[in-house]
């Protein structure tokens, strides 16, 4: 499903999560591929998702150019840094020294730069395709390369930016223009990416004709803010979609889901982790934790916390899953963890999508009032309630982002 | 001192002088019990630092017969160390909590309460105050923890 049919659930492609991606074909709409990897592991990455694509499935996918790596700064670079820059044909953006400035990319720069991004984009599968036989093997599916997709769109490089003054949203832009421009056989959409949910309206506001468009509020991590936060993220996709916008979320867990209501089309993240990233921290990189989705309360804890709710009450880790299979949340490894976390999520957006915020805020109301009076009343050591109960407190502050 | 247990001494604590601040300082006279009561064997499987579930254990052991034992040390903050082992006890047979000081009362109660046990070292004395329960984790769980410690152990073995 294209990123903008409502409500579009991309997954972020590592390397540890073939199996996960692979055997979940139906549970998700697309792929997001991280240009560092597809540029570092390009035959590997290149095969599996080319071979994913040339399946019956055909699940959709983009490459995001992670373009803020070269905004900032990289003390201990890694080779897949090195490996994007050389792809770009650009190893200056690979920035040891000092931190870039917006006039380190002058429009020259700006449109070479846009120009071999496109054709990394529209030449995806030429160069990439020599492990395409090994992973359609895996696939157990007769599929062969020239059935292999293009991306569905070209997402173009962009920068982090605070708000409309930022000087780095004029050079942003102008990467908007030049890669358009250049992106002549695919459609190309604009990454915004804010520091703050104000800050995202605000930049979106200067977005005048109508645009279906990825948007990134820099760590905005649902579990762990404030509901004004909250609150002014939700206020920027209601500007947005009343102005025309058709946006969607490069990272988000259940809140996004949520905003579907209000007019988000869709969101990604990564396979049992990365709801939200900062983008200072995009030179990070690694496997997701071993972490249980707890889905009545919508988030992710670790399987020690996991497991002490079933002790509560089983019926709070109750799960249908055929990854789950009736046992206790401790009993799943690793990869049954990722399925679940996935099988979740796609539950959670057919279920909840179309809820209108106010029922959507009552029933998490609700929800929470259960949840802390059954670990408020059990008998647990002092130190695990604390954590239970604190494991439950992004609750109310969606609940207040959703009515206000 | 019999040439078996100098022999396991050797192997499982090599350098005692690695243990020598903070909780680590319980671990040779910690090692020294388990071995001189026969908790430690030739076919025990030890594992210091052992991640386990996103955490670490502080020492895990496999016995021949399969079953597997968790060790939780501290120094202080008793409840941090209740904590991890009331976490342990999911996964492992026994799980014992261990201390350089008398517990209050109510870390004693939630000890007994949890069927976990705990040993006070002070000095080269080990006393135990409580004997864990043994439990019976959920073989999915066991099965993996026994293939982590194995694997670890094997690492560790080759190392030296």
């Amino acid at each position: 499903m294209p990123p903008f049919e409502p409500f579009s659930h991309y997954l972020a492609y590592g390397a540890t999560d073939q199996e996960t991606l692979r055997e979940l074909r139906d549970m998700y709409s697309g792929i997001l591929v991280p240009a560092t990897i597809a540029a570092f592991q390009r035959q590997g990455t290149g095969g599996f998702v080319l071979s994913l694509s040339a399946t019956e499935e055909s699940p959709p996918y983009m490459i995001d150019s992670r373009f803020p790596l070269f905004q900032q700064r990289l003390k201990a670079p890694k080779k897949s840094h090195t490996a994007l820059a050389e792809l770009l044909d650009d190893s200056g953006l690979v920035a040891t020294g000092v931190a870039p400035t917006p006039e380190d990319f002058p429009d020259d720069r700006v449109v070479t730069v846009a120009r071999r991004w496109v054709d990394f984009n529209t030449g995806y599968g030429q160069q990439e395709s020599d492990n395409f036989d090994k992973y359609a093997k895996r696939l157990g599916q007769d599929v062969r390369p020239d059935q292999a997709k293009l991306p569905e769109a070209v997402l173009a490089p962009y920068f982090a930016c605070e708000d409309s003054e930022d000087p780095w949203w004029e050079r942003s832009q102008r990467f908007f223009d030049a890669t358009s421009a250049a992106a002549t056989e695919l459609p190309c959409l604009r990454v915004v990416c804010a520091l703050t949910g104000s800050g995202l309206d605000d930049l979106l506001g200067t977005v005048n004709d109508p645009e279906r468009l990825v948007v990134w509020v820099s760590d905005l991590d649902e579990h762990n803010t404030t509901a004004s936060e909250l609150l002014d993220y939700r206020r920027a996709v209601e500007n947005a979609v009343s102005r025309g916008h058709e946006p969607f979320a490069l990272y988000g867990g259940f809140f996004s889901v949520l905003l579907g209501s209000a007019g988000l089309c869709g969101a990604s993240h990564g396979i049992g982790f990365s709801e939200h990233r900062s983008w200072l921290e995009l030179p990070e990189s690694g496997a997701p934790p071993a972490r249980y989705y707890l889905r009545r309360a919508h988030r992710y804890v670790s399987q020690d916390l996991a497991q002490v709710f079933f002790n509560i009450a089983s019926e709070i880790t109750e799960c249908s899953c055929p990854h789950c299979d009736g046992r206790p949340p401790i009993a799943l490894d690793y990869h049954e963890l990722m399925k679940h976390s996935v099988w979740c999520r796609d539950e959670e957006i057919r279920v909840w999508f179309k809820t209108d915020l106010g029922s959507a805020a009552d029933a998490l109301q609700s929800e929470f009032e259960d949840l802390t009076n059954q670990v408020s009343t059990a008998r647990l050591v002092p130190t695990i309630r604390t954590r239970a109960l604190g494991a439950l407190q992004h609750l109310p502050e969606w609940v207040t982002a959703l009515k206000s | 001192m019999s040439p078996e247990y100098r022999a396991l001494m050797q192997r499982h604590l090599p350098d005692p002088t690695v243990f020598h601040s903070g909780e680590a300082a319980l671990m040779p006279a910690l090692m020294e019990w388990l071995i001189s009561s026969g908790r430690v064997r030739s076919r025990t499987s030890v594992v210091h630092e052992v991640p386990w579930l996103g955490r670490r254990v502080d020492l895990a052991l496999l016995n021949g017969r399969g079953l597997t034992t968790a060790f939780e040390l501290k120094i202080g903050r008793l409840q941090r160390a209740i904590e991890q082992a009331a976490y342990n006890r999911e996964s492992f047979h026994r799980s014992w909590v261990v201390t350089g000081n008398r517990p209050k009362s109510e870390g004693l109660d939630w000890v007994r309460e949890l069927g976990i046990g705990l040993l006070v070292v002070q000095g080269d004395v080990v006393s135990t105050f409580v004997t864990p329960v043994i439990r019976e984790p959920h073989p999915a769980v066991v099965r993996r923890l026994r293939t982590t410690i194995e694997t670890r152990a094997g690492i560790a073995d080759a190392a030296v």
